[in-house]
């Protein structure tokens, strides 16, 4: 009982940060067609030069380790509001 | 007033002793005693010892011998070769008691010994037990005063010759035998009737010739059109049959059977099924009473044996009917007395399987046997197993109600933790849910979708070596198509291959610092990998 009140505010909380961002649709240059994919189409052919599945790979696993570090500052500057204002997140 | 209170302590006290000591009275009746017989062989009054574990049979007229009985002794050493008491050898078990009033009751079984794993060359060790013996018919019971064992064989050698028999007696405290009457009734049954039955002559026209004739039958009131169907009672002994006797007129008779549901049917074929699926509702007995030759004719005039369930008199009450190992009963006084023959006595009854036998056999001790003390008074000794027994129920009590409160504790804890893990537990598919709140939530915002849309342009085949395609239409309507870094084939292959590996190990090294250097970053710690002097 308890522990879904907390994760029930903790979750609307969230989904209401998260209501507050934009929620249009992709400019042209993006979607299907656009200039981004002709590059990309283009650059697919370089694909004996250049390793894109690792490149591509590589990139999420760096964007994954950005979110974790964000994840894990997030959870410091949390515990620090916890420790008498002995702690900090900086 | 110290004095006072102790006196009231002390009288307090003595109250679950003296109930103690009452109770077992009254209920050590029919248990099992164990009593040690010593024959006292020639020359060798040590040599031998029977210990043997009794009780009453529930009609209080058989004393049980159980299966576990054994003798031991050293017969088997020079010069005195005694062979007594061996397995195989035969032994008189002789039963003395008083019937009551100063009436003597008595009895004998004889029996074989059994094997025994201790018997060895030098030391006689064999079994006995598993049967009854008889001790009278009278209603109120045998109380047995003396029991005595006869070891057949022969002694020869040493000092004491040959024997015929070794007998030894022990003689026994077993108390008052408690007779359960009526204790396996089952059923409705309402009593016993004794219902004079047709006189009948044999075929001798001689004044001193009569015959008797006893049938007992097991009323059934299952029968399909409510009547009472009558069965004739099995294993009836003395009276199974017609019996002949010749030279009595007068006196009493004793009936001695046992109820089975397997009787022949008299009234329908069928009547087994309905009597072992219906309950007995009562038992008559048919008997004839005196049949008196009229020299002419058999006289058909019947004696009345009247008797009724329950009756006036406790002694002409039966000892059981339905149930087998109490089935086996006396009825009232006999009818006629036979001093010169045995047709009158009550029949050879099975072996009962006592129920409550002690498992453990006595202990047989394999070296030379020494005399006890069998029957000293032991009442002390009694009353302080009495009071121990007290003692040990108390502390059974209170282990019990220590339990009780365990139990009980237990269930507490139980229903508090329950409440705890109810309160802090979530729901099954709590979690599930909410996580969908949010990802409903993320993949409605744009910068999903711009996620969604690079997904779906990098998710195509990457691999081409056809290069980039260059179509350019230069001034004067000159076209160019060309495909720049095109190395699918030849040389170009190689080197793209090379170089691919080289790009590849920097995207590797380099996204291998990226990742260090940005967890890095979320614990507070700036190493400097990767950023070559800064470092």
């Amino acid at each position: 009982m308890i522990v879904e009140l907390v994760f029930g505010v903790v979750v609307n909380f969230i989904v209401w940060v998260i209501d507050r961002l934009p929620s249009g649709s992709v400019p042209d240059w993006l979607g299907e067609g656009g200039y981004l994919t002709t590059v990309w189409t283009s650059a697919a052919g370089l694909g004996a030069w250049v390793p894109w599945t690792l490149f591509t790979s590589v990139a999420v696993f760096v964007m994954g380790a950005a979110a974790l570090s964000f994840l894990i500052k997030l959870g410091r500057i949390i515990l620090s509001l916890f420790t008498a204002g002995g702690g900090s997140a900086a | 007033v110290n004095r006072r209170l102790t006196r009231v302590v002390l009288a307090l006290l003595m109250v679950p002793v003296v109930l103690l000591a009452s109770s077992q009275t009254a209920h050590a009746a029919n248990a099992w005693h164990q009593i040690t017989m010593q024959p006292v062989l020639p020359g060798y009054p040590d040599a031998m010892k029977c210990t043997a574990n009794v009780k009453y049979a529930d009609d209080a007229q058989s004393l049980y011998f159980g299966a576990g009985s054994v003798c031991q002794g050293i017969p088997d050493f020079s010069p005195g070769y005694l062979q007594s008491g061996e397995p195989g050898s035969t032994f008189k078990i002789d039963v003395r008691g008083d019937a009551g009033g100063g009436s003597p009751c008595i009895g004998t079984e004889s029996g074989t010994f059994g094997a025994h794993p201790n018997d060895s060359t030098m030391n006689v060790v064999s079994t006995f037990g598993g049967f009854h013996v008889e001790t009278g018919p009278h209603p109120l019971g045998c109380e047995v005063l003396e029991v005595c064992i006869t070891l057949d064989g022969t002694v020869y050698g040493g000092d004491g010759g040959d024997q015929p028999s070794l007998p030894a007696c022990a003689h026994v405290d077993l108390g008052e035998p408690e007779i359960t009457q009526g204790q396996c009734i089952h059923g409705d049954v309402h009593g016993i009737e004794l219902i004079p039955n047709q006189q009948q002559r044999v075929g001798s026209t001689t004044v001193t010739d009569y015959w008797w004739s006893v049938r007992v039958y097991l009323n059934n009131n299952q029968g399909a059109d409510g009547s009472w169907d009558k069965w004739r009672v099995s294993k009836s002994t003395s009276f199974s049959t017609d019996s002949t006797l010749t030279g009595v007129s007068t006196g009493t008779r004793t009936l001695t059977f046992e109820l089975a549901k397997t009787g022949t049917a008299t009234a329908s074929n069928d009547a087994a099924a309905k009597l072992a699926a219906s309950k007995p509702t009562s038992l008559q007995i048919y008997a004839l009473d005196q049949i008196r030759n009229t020299g002419t004719n058999y006289d058909t005039s019947a004696n009345v044996i009247a008797s009724v369930y329950p009756p006036a008199n406790p002694e002409g009450a039966y000892r059981g009917l339905t149930q087998p190992p109490l089935c086996r009963f006396y009825y009232g006084t006999k009818l006629v007395d036979f001093p010169n023959t045995s047709a009158d006595d009550p029949g050879t009854i099975d072996v009962l399987p006592p129920e409550d036998e002690p498992t453990a056999e006595p202990t047989v001790v394999t070296t030379n046997v020494t005399p006890d003390d069998t029957g000293t008074d032991n009442s002390l000794l009694s009353l302080l197993a009495g009071l121990l027994r007290l003692i040990l129920a108390a502390i059974k009590a209170i282990v019990g109600a220590v339990k009780a409160l365990g139990t009980a504790i237990a269930g507490i804890a139980d229903a508090i933790l329950d409440g705890i893990k109810d309160f802090f537990v979530p729901d099954n598919g709590f979690m599930n849910s909410e996580y969908s709140e949010i990802r409903d939530a993320w993949e409605a915002t744009t910068m999903w979708r711009y996620v969604e849309e690079v997904e779906t342009m990098t998710s195509g085949n990457v691999s081409g070596c056809n290069g980039v395609p260059l179509d350019l239409t230069l001034a004067g309507g000159v076209e160019v198509h060309q495909r720049i870094g095109a190395a699918c084939t030849g040389t170009m292959a190689s080197v793209a291959s090379v170089v691919r590996m080289v790009i590849s190990a920097g995207i590797v090294v380099a996204g291998t610092f990226a990742v260090i250097r940005i967890v890095g970053a979320g614990f507070g710690w700036a190493p400097g990998v990767g950023r070559g002097a800064d470092a």
